[in-house]
């Protein structure tokens, strides 16, 4: 499949639309199933593997949804190309670049379901939604993982619910993750104290791009720990109430920006435009933080010409894979900064940032 | 050389070896009592695997709780040791066959939960409906012979609700 189509949209999750768009970047929910009688993907032989893949490939293709999922085998592809889907969040940095064999990822063309296959475990199907909107993505991936039910048989016990590779998942197999973004909190220093909190009731904080990756420009992703002994309906239940918590702060810290700090705040947010304007190289580190605070200046009216959706989009051309796709030709470290730089300054000229 | 069954002393027919940690155990019961305990079914020729494992994990309990590593999955082949080292099991028969020495762990992950609470997968839901239906016949007979009309009346009525949830789609 080729995936250069995939360039001039915007994902789903980052769309800057949706319930608390100005806090709530995305919310996703995921489910882990494995088929009843197969040994799990990291004790399955290659030729089972395979057998897991053509089954659960099969009856996911011939699903009936409004948006088709079409899959792309990760053997097939390049490096450049996995890494793009690692960047726009359909697969795993696990699927893409640690596991062997047959495997893949099957999404649709909105970008708001992708199912991978042979993953830690068999099936890990999620839907995104753009903004802050848990039933929304449930409803979605419930109904998908009912229509897959009908075709073939998971592996479940009474007992423990949904068998997964892992016992951190054994139960519903549901993780429910809402990506924040919290410059606020970070700039009054106010965010160990508001994830402290959130570790007393069993909820995960975590960076951008999920396990061990760093916080990188105020983004945060909050998830459900416990799968087991307690309802879907119930542990999205406890992520609504103290995420609703932490928009609320973040909100405060905001306003309390605006009222106490304005002018060091709009020398900030103007600094970091114009290093994103004016450099001549730049990693993508230093690209998060900088459109972090330009972000927050939109949200804050600073930046009158200025929407999310271009700093969505910027956000996203600007990561390695994503970038050398526009380039149209593989760059090494140093190269790739130039021409992130290049690619900055040329589009905030087009949007007409000043 | 003959030995008395575990269960009832008399003359032992069925001789079970295994061997946890290095040491071999044997365990020796009489067919009577193999029947009862499900690990040889009334007629069919295969053994009931499942019994056998639970009876051999149940009674290695004690040593297991000390040494656990050697126990294995008959059918993925992983050691409890191996899954305490890589952080993933197998197979999912391995929750029946680590069962004991997991719950401990599920404990500790899940706030102290160790039993599913959520949803369950169509096919599942017409099997515990028709256990669930089956259960509540039986109450209903014993009710019956025992000439508890009231008790009777009430699980005739359950029987009718759980029939009539049976016809949704």
């Amino acid at each position: 499949m080729n995936l250069d189509r995939l360039l001039d949209h915007l994902g789903e999750w980052l769309r800057g639309t949706g319930p608390e768009s100005d806090v709530v970047v995305s919310t996703r929910i995921r489910l882990a199933r494995n088929l009843a009688g197969l040994p799990f993907t990291n004790r399955a032989s290659p030729h089972q593997k395979a057998e897991v893949e053509s089954r659960l490939r099969e009856a996911i293709e011939s699903l009936d949804l409004n948006h088709p999922l079409r899959y792309v085998g990760m053997t097939e592809i390049s490096t450049v190309d996995r890494q793009f889907l690692v960047e726009r969040q359909l697969v795993s940095r696990e699927l893409a670049t640690v596991l062997e064999g047959p495997r893949g990822v099957a999404f649709d063309e909105r970008e708001s379901v992708s199912i991978m296959i042979n993953e830690e475990d068999q099936l890990r199907m999620q839907s995104m939604r753009s903004g802050f909107d848990l039933d929304a993505a449930w409803n979605t991936i419930d109904q998908i993982d009912d229509l897959v039910e009908s075709k073939v048989e998971y592996a479940f016990s009474d007992e423990f619910g949904y068998l997964t590779a892992c016992p951190t998942n054994v139960g519903t197999g549901m993780r429910a993750s809402v990506m924040l973004h919290l410059p606020a909190l970070g700039l009054t220093k106010q965010i160990e104290k508001a994830f402290k909190a959130l570790q007393k009731i069993n909820l995960v904080v975590r960076g951008l791009y999920g396990e061990g990756s760093r916080a990188l420009g105020d983004f945060y992703q909050i998830s459900n720990q416990i799968t087991l002994g307690k309802s879907e309906a119930a542990a999205l239940n406890d992520i609504r109430a103290v995420i609703s918590e932490v928009i609320r702060y973040e909100r405060l810290a905001r306003s309390t920006l605006m009222r106490e700090a304005r002018q060091s705040f709009q020398d900030k947010v103007a600094r970091a435009l114009g290093t994103l304007q004016s450099s001549i190289m730049m990693t993508s580190e230093e690209t998060m933080e900088l459109l972090s605070a330009v972000r927050l200046g939109v949200h804050l009216k600073m930046l009158g010409d200025l929407s999310l959706t271009s700093l969505n989009e910027l956000f996203i051309q600007t990561q390695p894979a994503h970038l050398q796709k526009l380039m149209g030709v593989p760059l090494d470290g140093e190269e790739r900064n130039a021409a992130r730089a290049r690619h900055l300054k040329h589009k905030l000229r087009s949007i007409g940032a000043e | 050389m003959s030995f008395p069954c575990k269960y009832c002393g008399s003359t032992a027919t069925i001789h079970l070896t295994d061997i946890i940690h290095k040491k071999k155990r044997e365990m020796h019961i009489c067919e009577a009592c193999a029947r009862e305990k499900n690990i040889i079914p009334d007629s069919p020729k295969e053994l009931n695997v499942q019994a056998l494992l639970e009876l051999v994990l149940g009674a290695a309990t004690t040593p297991a709780k000390t040494e656990p590593a050697d126990v294995n999955c008959p059918d993925c082949g992983i050691h409890y040791a191996h899954f305490r080292n890589q952080g993933r099991l197998g197979c999912p028969n391995d929750y029946v066959v680590f069962r004991e020495l997991l719950e401990p762990l599920l404990e500790r992950v899940h706030n102290d939960a160790t039993r599913h609470a959520g949803k369950v997968p169509r096919r599942h839901q017409r099997r515990l409906r028709m256990a669930r239906r089956a259960e509540l016949e039986a109450q209903l007979r014993s009710a019956i012979l025992a000439e508890r009309y009231e008790a009777a009346a009430k699980l005739r009525d359950d029987i009718r609700v759980l029939e009539a949830n049976n016809h949704e789609p």
